[in-house]
């Protein structure tokens, strides 16, 4: 099986492509790069300027954002075919959080220009990039919305 | 300029075609005798007249001058002749006649020579007045032009004219002396025959060219119809869809069947026109001698004539039908010649064209400094006539810096046009220190304006002259340094009406730069582009670059010390799997299949055949069973490519993603795999090396097509073993491999320091090498000529070798090169991110400083900036209309309504 081929699985598997066709993911693929990271070596900084994401496609990685207090406080566990820092790359923002390498990590590092050209293109990847937003906003707003209903109780307490 | 093509040729060419016309006319008794000679000839010494008694001689070579009987009649003689013998007087006669041959060759050589280079002079003018024209076009003509038109009606399309002009006056002159000459002659041997030529003549010029016109026409309709039909059928391969979904395809199969039958009847007309036309010269042309023998046989026979006379006659009427075929020629020639000067004319001359003053040459510091350009109640309409900029006015003056804010297409963009009078306003005025911008010549303004847009364009060159390109004002020629070549193209110019200012003299304003000569403006190019952020940019390219030809071999001394250096540090520093070494026993996975095959490279040569397609390799390839495989992997290439790739349009930019194929050559790999695609197959040679193409330039880290094993490492470094070990004398000089002690001249900079590839996939391995790489070459000192390497950087047409982030950079950078009294920056970065943006932005206007030492009035347009207080005014845009003015220190105030005090009060301050 070629590499590429285990690429598109892994990407597959990303809730962001998966409403994707083989052929297109395999593009994906192909115009991005394979990199590789040892233990504890650092992907990207939180408020760095980020022009790619990436797909862990072996190892796992931790977030980490940095409280205004300067304490470091993890986030979130990237684990194999997870997708971090896309965030960066669809709008022209510094990186919200650092990524490190907590195994040895082998990523595919999509990079904006071809990311964008490839939406450009293929208007079914940013439709379905769009939805994968969208349900991220929904979810965001009815966290907010229970945070601030919990939040509302208490001070009624 | 002249509406007629005649009279175009006429005035700038009169004297030379006076003189062609003189040479014609000298010409022409030379012509003449050379006619006469035969008659001579036969009459005399062969049938014998004059030679009937024995011994009997004939006078030659005598020289003088009998004067008509009506001035006296006295005659001279300033040779007395020599007396020659029948055999003699042939001889000479002869040699005469053979002189005269030589003396109209002569002629003819001479005038066509002399026509040739009058047509070339006159369309060298043509040329360049239709190029100074489209330099002198009001920018707002350039929408409606198609670049592509005008350099074709430039090259091409007057090409034909060039021919013309020569043979304009002459061609018709000389031809109808020719004609009239034989004519005159058989009208001196007998009326009669005259009067029969003259008539077929008559005939001829009166005919063919209507028949022939006829003939036009028609070859005109033939394009037009077959034109229409290359429509149609476009339409129905377009349209399948309708065609199949409607059962029109029998309607289709009628319409293109009429289309046929019309272009049919219309060929048939042509040959039916051709061939009359052929046939009637013919006969014109065969029906004559017939003639001339019944009538002149008669006459001889009738004594009327004699045989010499009949035979000369005959002799001339050979010369008639041929000049009478070019003047017809001609004719035609000038009606297309015509037809064609109207139509470039009617192209270029619609434009009302910018006054040559603005355009004239200035001194270098000619322009005096600019305190305030200011535009008052300027509203903006593009070409649809859409209102796209509201009424708005704005000043700006020598030292404060201005930020208009807004997205694309805000309005704010064709305020900073209309600044550098690069679009009209609809109404209202720009001045520059109260002078109507529309007023103000070119160089006036070029150098007082620094102007950088979000769309730079580039011509061919390096990327110096690139960035020196805001600078060509004015050669500085020296007064007689000039070599006799250039004292000739200048010479030639003049007569051409060509400007005389030769390009190869040092354009460059260093006046306005503030440097003295050309070592001056390189530190200053260095400063520049280093606040641009350029420079990195340089360098890397420079990096790619190879050593120049001539190199001091103690800096290749250094260079190889510079190699252990680096990598020293890189030990040091403990990244030494950043870099993958080139070894010879080992396969280095970031290089290409074929710089592992050769670990080496042929040094770049334009004629030789490139190494991929040697026959050597191939051989050795074969030898060892490689070629079969590395055939299989390029077919495997092509597949997985073409899948990828093969359904996207031409031109589409994710097709250069494709790295390993270029874009113009996928169709000819979709038109090879269906027939050569399976694996093992063997394939004809040219498909061979196509496939091996993509081998060669594979790289498994790059490409991650997962096509590379150990064992095929192995078999591809045992064949390097092979290469090296038989490699054949031509090519033991062009091939330099990998040495662990000495440079290669045939790699890059950057693969000779590192000897080595990065690894690109390794986490920072191309950001710690090159910072490291840096600090090896600064401590060597030889940045400086990494970045000389990258100035010499051959850009392509357009740029193209360039990103559009360093295209907007070089424009940048052009723009405060020359230290401009306004700097206008109009979305002039907008390739990068608002920080990156922002910084360079900053650093620029922290240098900029205007030629009297001020700080340059500054307007720059962008999306957003941070932080904006770093502008003395900030003004918001919106669709078209000023929103929101905010000067520093103040509260913000709405624009977008102003009451009428503040519109009177902003025109008070601002005039």
């Amino acid at each position: 099986m070629s590499v590429l081929k285990t690429e598109v699985e892994l990407l597959r598997r990303v809730s962001f492509f998966a409403g994707m066709d083989t052929t297109r993911l395999k593009l994906l693929a192909f115009t991005s790069d394979v990199i590789t990271y040892d233990a504890s070596q650092i992907m990207f900084r939180q408020g760095d300027v980020g022009d790619s994401a990436y797909v862990i496609l072996e190892g796992e990685a931790e977030a980490r954002v940095r409280l205004s207090n300067g304490n470091d406080v993890p986030v979130a566990r990237i684990r194999t075919g997870d997708l971090v820092g896309e965030i960066a790359v669809l709008c022209d923002i510094p990186r919200t959080a650092t990524v490190s390498a907590v195994s040895a990590v082998k990523a595919l590092r999509i990079q904006r220009e071809p990311f964008f050209e490839l939406m450009h293109q293929f208007p079914e990847i940013a439709i379905s990039i769009a939805r994968v937003m969208a349900e991220r906003v929904a979810q965001t707003t009815s966290d907010l919305v229970h945070v601030k209903e919990k939040l509302a109780a208490e001070t009624a307490r | 300029m002249e509406d007629n093509l005649f009279r175009y040729a006429w005035r700038h060419s009169r004297r030379q075609q006076l003189w062609l016309i003189c040479a014609v006319l000298v010409s022409l008794p030379f012509y003449y005798f050379s006619l006469d000679l035969p008659k001579a000839i036969i009459n005399g010494p062969i049938q014998g007249t004059g030679f009937t008694a024995p011994g009997a001689t004939h006078t030659a070579m005598q020289i003088g001058l009998q004067l008509p009987d009506w001035l006296g009649g006295a005659s001279f003689q300033f040779f007395p002749g020599v007396q020659l013998d029948r055999v003699g007087t042939l001889v000479y006669l002869c040699m005469l006649f053979l002189a005269l041959v030589l003396i109209n060759g002569a002629f003819k050589l001479q005038i066509s020579t002399y026509k040739g280079l009058l047509g070339e002079r006159l369309l060298r003018r043509l040329r360049y007045q239709l190029v100074d024209m489209v330099l002198r076009f009001p920018l707002a003509q350039f929408r409606r032009l198609r670049s592509s038109e005008v350099a074709t009606i430039v090259k091409d399309e007057v090409e034909p004219l060039g021919g013309f002009f020569g043979d304009a006056f002459v061609q018709p002159l000389l031809l109808v002396s020719q004609a009239a000459t034989a004519m005159a002659f058989i009208l001196l041997q007998s009326v009669t025959l005259g009067l029969v030529a003259a008539a077929i003549v008559a005939v001829q010029l009166l005919i063919i060219p209507r028949l022939r016109r006829k003939l036009l026409v028609l070859g005109r309709q033939r394009q037009l119809t077959a034109r229409l039909l290359a429509g149609r059928i476009a339409e129905i391969v377009e349209g399948i869809a309708e065609v199949r979904t409607n059962d029109t395809s029998n309607w289709e199969r009628a319409e293109i069947a009429s289309r046929l039958g019309r272009i049919f009847f219309i060929r048939m007309d042509i040959y039916q026109w051709k061939f009359l036309v052929k046939f009637i010269n013919n006969l014109l042309a065969q029906v004559t001698p017939f003639i001339f023998y019944l009538v002149g046989g008669y006459l001889a026979i009738v004594g009327q004539v004699d045989i010499g006379q009949l035979v000369a006659v005959i002799a001339a009427y050979k010369d008639l039908p041929t000049p009478l075929k070019e003047l017809i020629d001609w004719d035609q020639a000038r009606l297309d010649a015509q037809l064609r000067y109207t139509q470039v004319l009617d192209q270029f001359s619609s434009a009302s064209l910018l006054d040559p003053e603005l355009q004239a040459l200035a001194p270098a510091d000619s322009a005096p400094t600019v305190h305030e350009l200011s535009a008052h109640e300027v509203s903006i309409r593009d070409d649809a006539g859409m209102t796209v900029l509201e009424p708005v006015s704005l000043s700006l003056t020598a030292g404060t810096a201005t930020l208009a804010t807004g997205a694309a297409g805000c309005g704010a963009e064709y305020l900073a046009e209309a600044c550098a009078r690069l679009v009209e306003p609809a109404s209202g005025r720009v001045l520059v220190d109260g002078a109507p911008i529309q007023s103000l010549p070119d160089s006036f303004l070029a150098r007082s304006i620094g102007y950088a847009g979000a769309q730079p364009y580039f011509g061919r060159g390096t990327l110096r002259h690139a960035l020196l390109y805001g600078l060509y004002h004015a050669p500085d020629s020296p007064p007689d340094g000039r070599d006799a070549t250039r004292q000739r193209n200048r010479h030639e110019a003049r007569l051409s009406g060509n400007t005389e200012h030769d390009v190869e003299d040092d354009w460059i304003n260093y006046t306005a730069t503030g440097t003295s000569g050309p070592d001056d403006l390189t530190d200053r190019l260095r400063r520049v582009i280093t606040a641009v952020e350029l420079e990195g940019d340089i360098y890397r390219i420079g990096l790619g670059g190879r050593f120049p030809e001539a190199f001091p071999p103690e800096i290749e001394a250094r260079l190889v010390a510079a190699r252990d250096d680096f990598r020293a540090q890189l030990g040091a520093d403990g990244t030494q799997r950043f870099v993958e070494p080139f070894e010879a026993e080992r396969y280095t996975a970031n290089a290409t299949v074929l710089e592992n095959l050769v670990f080496g490279l042929r040094a770049p040569d334009a004629q030789a055949v490139p190494m991929e397609r040697d026959p050597y390799l191939d051989e050795q390839l074969e030898k060892i069973g490689l070629r079969v495989r590395l055939i299989d992997m390029g077919r495997q290439i092509a597949t997985t490519l073409i899948e990828l790739f093969g359904d996207l349009q031409p031109g589409n930019p994710l097709l250069e993603r494709m790295d390993i194929i270029s874009p113009d050559e996928l169709p000819q790999y979709q038109a090879l795999l269906p027939r050569f695609g399976k694996p093992g197959e063997a394939v004809p040679p040219d498909v061979a090396a196509a496939l091996l193409k993509l081998a060669y330039a594979y790289i498994e880290p790059r490409h991650h097509l997962g096509l590379l094993d150990k064992t095929l490492e192995q078999e591809i470094l045992a064949a390097r073993q092979k290469f090296r070990e038989g490699l054949p004398p031509s090519l033991t000089e062009v091939v330099f491999f990998h040495e662990p002690g000495r440079l290669n001249p045939a790699a890059s900079i950057q693969d000779n320091i590192l000897f080595g590839r990065i690894a690109v996939n390794v986490a920072e391995a191309p950001e710690r090498v090159s910072a490291i790489l840096r600090q090896t070459l600064d401590e060597l000192g030889l940045t400086t000529a990494v970045v000389e390497r990258g100035l010499a950087f051959e850009i392509g047409s357009g740029g193209k070798g360039l990103s559009l982030a360093q295209r907007q950079k070089i424009s940048l950078a052009r723009a405060t090169l020359k230290r401009p009294d306004v700097l206008i920056l109009n979305r002039a970065l907008d390739a990068l991110e608002t920080v990156s943006q922002s910084a360079i932005i900053g650093r620029v206007m922290d240098a900029a400083t205007r030629r009297d030492g001020q700080k340059p009035a500054v307007l720059c347009v962008v999306s957003s900036f941070e932080p904006e207080d770093r502008f003395d005014r900030v003004l918001a845009f919106s669709e078209g209309r000023l929103i929101e003015t905010r000067e520093r220190g103040q509260p913000a105030r709405p624009g977008a309504e102003p009451t009428k005090e503040e519109r009177a009060q902003a025109r008070a301050g601002a005039a």
